[in-house]
């Protein structure tokens, strides 16, 4: 009894203590961002596109920024999440053991690839590429909007694989056979019954997989181009949220860093909004296998 | 529950142990970081001193050292009128210039001030305006911070009274590291960059500046157009910074600085 | 248009494509690796690099030290002991929340918390905490999926069985969750090994041995990242980056096998 009594007990101040230290964090983000709001104005940084923190008058709109980071997140999940999804099917039900566990082997490696890494590869390959054949656009250099997008997708593969797979392998196999036995086919099996037994799995890759996006710094920051700007199109460089808190980071005082830590304020209301909008439609759906 | 305790325990100890006053911390400018390594494990090795190193920018070694969170900061730039504090220390110890680098396929070997400016603030955009081939330029720049870039800009003139940069505006590749520069320039035949001499390899082109060539004897001559000095901020009275940056500006630690590429100052 | 056998085929083909592409990307990263830095792997790179491989291994084993149990507990607690109440939802949500927190905005709390307001000096300790509180939300969120996938069938035999202690129930649902928790650490040791901006702060720039937690160092990942700052820094410049980027990938490789080590045989044993 007392033994049950205790790791109750310790089960309770782990909770308790973890979200303490959760809170904590979030916490000293909005003090240390809320005087910026307060003097700069919420509505004013949010809608305007002037970024000169350094000047006499300093401006601190991040208008183009925010719009970076949106477009860049949702193009990048739109990429990642179908091949991570649908290779994931593939892995686990469509090819042999030997494979998957090949594949996997490498997948879960990639996953601890620090992002710089990433970055150069994505800068050696893919701008490289971009600069060979539009070189003879004014202000194009490679570093880009569309550079931005493809080292997020690749990043962000790992971890919607991983947990996808792990989804997908812990269904119930009385669920394929049932549906099996009643005469599906072994595609409508997967993608009608088992896709939606492992739902909640999956919506948990894609919302560890959104968080490694947005938050992502040091590969966008390689790629991307860092200029401050609204990108006419996806071969102009550009700057995220992320970037321009760890570029100016370092150096800033005052106002200025108040208004970096305002920009983690709005990141982490936009990963708020994405996390609603997903059990939103996870609850929609119906009631999952708990 | 005793891993709790035991952490709770480490941070009490931990924050009993903070002052030690053997150590001297080190942080600045990204520049003068590879050449203060050198300087401080020469140092180590006959005083009984542990010197830490954090290389976060120009202007964060200044704010470090004004707030005494750092014993010394390192800055690539001149410190401002604000940032001149009765109480802190300034010293030289070394010069250095900022070279221009560009691919090497570009044709082009030779610059004036002028042109620079006309690049970076975007009023001519092609090489064949300056006698190279037909490509667009491609402007590479470092980070809003950086001592290296305030010192250039300050050079070619393109800021205006009010501090804004002319060149943000040009869709220019912000970087924030000597390596990314090189990357950069090296693998686009168009683009265009800066950084500290010490720093230039083989895979760029470092041009003349008004026909002048940059290397120790001309910024000796004074005859290259952009140099600048490589300063260390301190407080006053200090005896343990004192020491070191005494070793820095003596024949010795000024061999290093040679060594490194830079100019010693004389 | 699942049931025509042209759907079939079209998913099937999209399903393989999918898989091909993935393939491709992810052997066309690693074979960069690969290629770019076996080059560099010499007698000096390898001098070079033991403190830092030491000092990587210190950070993944403290933070991990502390993250799971805290991890594992916890959502232990928010799955078995709780009815998914008001709480737990909002806790749910500040976990899921906080993933998305880039990681330079951990590294300037660490520098603000651990270091100006605590006090605490810069060091391997420090960097281990903060890389705690990183992970602490894939561990959490992993371990509450897989002890998900088995709550109902244990749920209901035990109670079958009559054992309601609550002990017991952990016992078993423990061993079964082993997959899920075991990907979470995976996820965690890939995340840690290969942190920079939340570390590079508060962990110095040491590239000695370190003696103790209390030491300054630099993992590999924060070296590598320096290097590519100041290619001056390191004596093969830039190449030394790519054959630490090698080492970096070798040390995830052998963690991983270790990890999947210790499931099989805590498998084969229970």
């Amino acid at each position: 009894m007392k033994k049950q009594v205790f790791f109750e007990t310790l089960y309770k101040l782990s909770i308790i203590f973890a979200s303490l230290l959760l809170l904590l964090i979030i916490i000293f983000i909005f003090l240390e961002g809320f005087p910026a709001l307060r003097e700069y104005g919420f509505i004013k940084m949010i809608f305007n596109g002037e970024w000169q923190p350094t000047a006499k008058n300093p401006s601190f709109g991040l208008l183009y920024m925010i719009l970076s980071t949106v477009v860049s997140t949702i193009l990048s999940l739109l990429i990642s999440i179908p091949i991570g999804i649908l290779s994931s099917v593939c892995l686990v039900r469509m090819v042999n053991a030997k494979i998957k566990n090949i594949i996997m082997f490498i997948v879960e490696i990639l996953a601890g690839i620090p992002s710089v890494i990433v970055g150069f590869f994505v800068l050696k390959t893919v701008v490289s590429f971009l600069y060979d054949h539009f070189y003879y656009m004014v202000g194009v250099s490679g570093n880009s909007m569309l550079a931005a997008i493809f080292v997020l997708a690749l990043m962000s593969l790992p971890t919607i694989i991983t947990v996808c797979v792990n989804s997908l392998e812990a269904v119930d196999p009385m669920y394929t056979e049932a549906s099996l036995g009643l005469g599906a086919n072994k595609i409508q099996t997967i993608y009608k019954v088992e896709l939606r037994a492992a739902r909640s799995g999956i919506f948990a890759a894609i919302v560890l997989g959104a968080g490694r996006v947005i938050g992502e710094t040091m590969a966008v920051m390689l790629v991307s181009g860092n200029a401050i700007n609204l990108p006419k199109n996806l071969l102009e460089p550009t700057r995220t949220l992320t970037s321009n808190i760890a570029t100016e980071m370092s150096y800033a005082s005052g106002l200025h860093q108040n208004a970096l830590y305002a920009s983690g304020i709005i990141l982490f209301i936009m990963i708020m909004i994405i996390n609603i909008v997903l059990l939103v439609l996870l609850n929609k759906g119906g009631v999952d296998n708990a | 529950m005793k891993k709790i305790l035991s952490l709770v325990l480490i941070l009490l100890v931990c924050t009993s142990c903070k002052e030690s006053s053997n150590q001297l911390e080190v942080s600045g400018s990204t520049s003068i970081a590879p050449v203060m390594e050198k300087l401080i494990a020469s140092y180590e090795k006959d005083n009984n001193v542990k010197i830490n190193l954090t290389a976060d920018g120009s202007s964060a070694g200044i704010t470090a050292a004004t707030d005494g969170v750092s014993d010394i900061g390192m800055s690539s730039r001149s410190l401002t009128k604000d940032e001149l504090k009765d109480d802190l220390n300034v010293n030289i110890i070394g010069i250095d210039a900022i070279v221009v680098v560009v691919n090497k396929n570009n044709g082009v070997d030779n610059l004036t001030i002028d042109d620079l400016h006309d690049i970076y603030s975007g009023k001519k955009t092609n090489w064949k305006d300056f006698g190279g081939i037909n490509r667009p330029i491609v402007l590479v720049s470092r980070e809003n911070g950086s001592g290296t870039r305030d010192a250039f800009e300050e050079n070619i003139k393109v800021k205006t009274d009010q501090g804004i940069s002319l060149v943000d505006s040009n869709n220019p590749v912000i970087v924030n590291s000597t390596g990314a520069v090189i990357e950069n320039v090296a693998q686009k035949e168009g683009a265009i960059g800066y950084m500290s001499l010490g720093s230039v390899d083989d895979e760029i082109k470092a041009i003349k500046l008004n026909g002048v060539e940059p290397s120790e004897q001309s910024i000796i001559d004074k005859k290259y157009p952009i140099t600048r000095d490589f300063y260390l901020v301190s407080k006053k009275d200090n005896k343990k910074v004192d020491e070191f940056i005494s070793f820095i500006l003596s024949k010795k630690g000024q061999q290093i600085m040679e060594n490194e590429g830079f100019i010693k100052v004389k | 248009m699942l049931n025509r056998s042209w759907g079939v085929t079209l998913i099937k083909l999209l399903t393989y494509l999918a898989t091909i592409l993935l393939v491709i990307l992810v052997f066309c990263l690693a074979g960069f690796i690969v290629i770019q830095g076996i080059g560099f792997l010499n007698k000096e790179l390898f001098k070079e690099s033991v403190p830092l491989i030491i000092t990587t291994l210190m950070v993944v084993g403290l933070a991990l030290l502390i993250a799971l149990p805290l991890g594992i507990f916890s959502a232990i607690y928010l799955q078995i002991y709780t009815n998914n109440g008001r709480f737990v939802k909002a806790m749910r949500f500040s976990i899921d929340s906080l993933n998305g927190i880039p990681s330079i905005i951990f590294g300037l709390f660490a520098l603000s918390f651990f270091i100006y307001y605590i006090g605490l000096n810069r060091s391997i300790l420090t960097a281990s905490l903060i890389m705690s509180i990183v992970v602490l939300p894939l561990i959490i969120k992993n371990t509450e999926e897989a002890i998900k996938t088995i709550k109902v069938d244990q749920i209901q035999g035990s109670l079958a069985l009559g054992a309601s202690k609550f002990t017991t129930i952990n016992r078993v649902i423990i061993p079964y969750c082993i997959d899920g928790i075991i990907n979470g650490v995976i996820l965690a040791i890939g995340k840690i090994v290969g942190e920079t901006a939340a570390i590079m702060f508060v962990i110095g720039t040491a590239s000695v041995i370190p003696h103790s937690f209390m030491d300054q160092g630099s993992t590999l990942a924060t070296k590598l990242y320096l290097i590519i700052q100041e290619p001056t820094y390191s004596s093969n410049g830039i190449g030394s980056a790519y054959g630490i980027a090698l080492i970096l990938l070798l040390i995830v490789v052998l963690l991983n096998l270790l990890v999947k080590l210790v499931n099989y045989l805590f498998k084969k044993r229970g």
